[in-house]
């Protein structure tokens, strides 16, 4: 940046950029979880292990996308009265990423046992959960561009995540109520644990829609 | 002399704006962001020293122009009474407001010599400058409301990026703050200048002069300025960008605009003006404007009776000073320098006094804590202490039960063994009365070793030791109890079922109901009442 560029927007169409960027990364993640966990249930092995190194790569794309934003917010002096907010809510983003990625890692150290009879039912649960984080995307655009629709989208999110607990919680109740001579004691808590997993996953879009809806309250005063 | 009476004045004039006004104009460029920026970071210093040395090239300056309407220094004598006015008027305002109307001081002590040299003052110039220090906040408050109205509006319907307003916004800020800057600069340029053109140097000499004074006063005030910056831009302009970018349009426009001959029009005069009010002012047009304050109703006060205090003073300390001078000659200069010094002494210790008891107060609170905290340590090495010593004394209990568990098992196959041999011994025996004889004293020591009446005593007294605090209190409190039922107390509340007492205490299991029995009574308990229950809860 040069000493008289005062009115470039060089700079700040590359920020708007990496957060887009960013967030497609996001969008492209949640793809890659879902069909993830539909190879593993559906034993596609080959495909789950492409999966598991496309997001391996996402997930060091996104680290370096954020640390580029930081940089340009912190020394560019860009956005100086929500840039912790905004980095904040990256960092979310960030998180959500890692949950994704640990998840089918864990997916494929553990291998879970899941009888046939729960596989629709996980399938089902990850797609409540990537539908949570999915409607946080256009909310965090709408941050950007219109604050007054930030508030729409996280409805939308806080349903899904309803939805993904309440799923999560049949799954339990299926595992050890109507499985108890199907599976073993420490299967049943095999399975409880990676549907806790995915769950976390639409309570962490919930932390999103919560720092979300601050920011927008935030941007109107 | 002459020159050293200039530097001394400017120094005193001018450090209070350094001190009290610079924060505010850096503050505001600091909270748009723009500090980051190469622009600011490299143009800023540049534009700040030429805007020091410059007013001493440039002879057209309305603001001089005006002043000179009320006094024109002719000698340099009384230059020292216009700068120590400005500066204790300024200081005394100070005291207890964070911006005191400095360049408002500065013409009031103009008119103070005036007043006393001449006996009169302009009353259309008078009048002219009390209508624009009235003017000029009120029309800053009202740009900054308008401004701010602006942006909302045009915002309000267009889907921009935050980034992209960001960045629109911080270019303005940017140009406004250069703006603000040189216009600051030139408006209040005129504490350094006027005062240099009673004097036989001006141009190079004047800006080497000023350029001076800034560099000796840079050291001392440097932390102090910073902070003040960082304070402004931190806790009062910890707004949108918007808003910052309104504050730092509506005082530069200000700035220019009393610059220049037009408030001349209005019957107003090209004046200097205190950052420190406009700022204030801008903050209230966009509190107004946002319909959420920004600053407190005591703030606004306190800086509007600061700007009404400091040219009061000002006037009064510089017609007393210039009476004092003009009538006593070298006296009376003598006595002002005391009096002057007296009063800076005052100031002096009144802060230095104030800093020390902050000081104290912070020795004394860290004291405080360093005493809570050594307090907690000792009460959690106390407990630690005795945690330790009752682990302690269990782990010597326990071990002694082990090597007792350890010695009876030997005790008990000794006798076993013991008697084994006896009863072959007693089998083999031919005659039937030595017979009997041996299985009589075998049957007698046989009971002896049932009663196991070592052992009882050991577990008694171990069960003393245990239990050492319930035994003490049971005695306190029921005196009349025998040893006996003390005893019995002491097994129920381990415990112990009946028949288990019972063969503990050798006695019968109905005994032990007996014995219970007038235990109750004598711990005055109604058949309703569980005793072992109330023996716990002894």
């Amino acid at each position: 940046m040069g000493l008289f560029d005062i009115f470039s927007r060089k700079k700040a169409d590359n920020l708007i950029g990496s957060i887009d960027k960013l967030l497609g990364i996001v969008d492209h993640s949640l793809l890659l979880f879902r069909d993830g966990v539909k190879n593993y249930l559906y034993r596609d092995e080959s495909d789950f292990i492409e999966n598991l190194t496309s997001m391996a790569s996402l997930e060091t794309e996104a680290g370096a996308i954020i640390r580029e934003i930081e940089s340009t917010l912190y020394s560019r002096g860009y956005l100086i009265r929500s840039r912790g907010d905004i980095m904040r809510l990256l960092e979310r983003f960030d998180h959500i990423i890692s949950i994704i990625s640990v998840d089918l890692v864990q997916f494929e150290i553990e291998s879970p046992n899941v009888p046939a009879g729960l596989r629709k039912e996980f399938v089902k649960l990850s797609e409540l959960a990537s539908l949570a984080v999915e409607s946080t995307i256009p909310g965090t655009k709408a941050y950007f561009t219109r604050p007054g629709d930030v508030a729409e989208t996280t409805d939308k999110v806080y349903f899904y995540e309803k939805e993904a607990v309440k799923l999560s919680q049949s799954i339990k109740r299926t595992v050890f109520h109507n499985m108890v001579n199907d599976l073993k004691l420490s299967e049943k808590f095999h399975l409880r644990y990676f549907a806790l997993h995915i769950e976390d996953l639409a309570k962490a879009a919930v932390k999103v829609a919560e720092q979300l809806s601050v920011m927008a309250i935030k941007r109107s005063l | 002399m002459e020159a050293y009476l200039i530097i001394a004045s400017i120094l005193l004039a001018g450090s209070l704006p350094v001190l009290r006004d610079l924060p505010v104009v850096n503050g505001s460029i600091l909270a748009s962001g723009a500090g980051e920026r190469l622009s600011i970071r490299y143009l800023w210093p540049l534009l700040m020293l030429s805007c020091l040395v410059l007013p001493f090239f440039i002879d057209y300056s309305p603001v001089s122009d005006t002043a000179a309407g009320l006094y024109l220094p002719d000698s340099t004598r009384l230059v020292l009474p216009v700068g120590l006015a400005t500066a204790g008027a300024s200081m005394i305002a100070g005291l207890f407001c964070r911006f005191p109307a400095v360049p408002y001081a500065f013409i009031a002590s103009l008119a103070g010599v005036s007043l006393a040299l001449k006996g009169s003052i302009n009353p259309s110039t008078a009048c002219s400058y009390i209508l624009s220090w009235m003017a000029a906040p009120l029309l800053c408050a009202l740009l900054a409301a308008g401004i701010y109205r602006l942006y909302a509006i045009s915002y309000r319907n267009r889907t921009i990026h935050l980034a992209i307003l960001d960045a629109r916004l911080q270019g303005v800020s940017i140009l406004a703050s250069f703006l603000l800057l040189a216009a600051y600069s030139l408006n209040n340029s005129i504490l350094f200048t006027y005062i240099t053109k009673a004097a036989p140097f001006s141009g190079v000499l004047g800006a080497c002069i000023a350029a001076g004074c800034a560099l000796v006063l840079y050291p001392f005030m440097h932390r102090e300025v910073s902070m003040a910056t960082w304070d402004i831009a931190d806790y009062d302009l910890d707004i949108n960008t918007q808003s910052i970018s309104s504050v730092i349009i509506s005082m530069a426009v200000v700035f220019v605009l009393f610059s220049t001959p037009l408030p001349a029009f209005a019957g107003m005069a090209a004046t200097p003006l205190p950052v420190g009010l406009l700022f204030i002012a801008t903050l209230y047009g966009i509190s107004v404007a946002r319909q959420r304050a920004l600053v407190h109703g005591r703030e606004i006060l306190k800086t509007l009776a600061s700007s009404l205090l400091s040219p009061a003073l000002a006037l009064m300390f510089a017609y007393c000073l210039v009476k004092v001078m003009e009538d006593g000659s070298i006296v009376g200069t003598v006595f002002v320098l005391v009096l002057v010094s007296l009063f800076a002494g005052g100031v002096f210790f009144f802060r230095w006094q104030t800093g020390r008891d902050l000081q104290k107060q912070i020795l004394h609170s860290r004291e405080q804590q360093v005493y809570t905290t050594q307090k907690s340590l000792s009460a959690l090495e106390v407990k630690a202490e005795m945690t330790e010593k009752d682990l302690l004394n269990k782990l010597d209990l326990k071990r002694k039960e082990l090597v007792d568990f350890a010695l009876n098992i030997g005790d008990q196959k000794k006798f076993m063994e013991q008697f084994y041999e006896d009863l072959r011994g007693v089998r083999s025996l031919p005659d039937g009365e030595e017979k009997d004889a041996k299985t009589d004293r075998l049957l007698s020591s046989l009971r002896e070793r049932m009663y196991f009446t070592r052992e009882i005593n050991d577990f008694y007294a171990r069960s003393e030791v245990l239990h050492r605090d319930f035994n003490l209190r049971l005695t306190e409190a029921y005196p009349n109890l025998t040893e006996n039922e003390k005893k019995l107390a002491n097994l129920l509340r381990q415990g112990f079922s009946s028949k288990y007492i019972a063969s503990l205490m050798n006695i019968t299991p109905k005994s032990v109901e007996i014995n219970r029995y007038r235990l109750r009574s004598k711990l005055g308990l109604s058949r309703s009442d569980n005793l072992i229950k109330f023996i716990k809860s002894i």
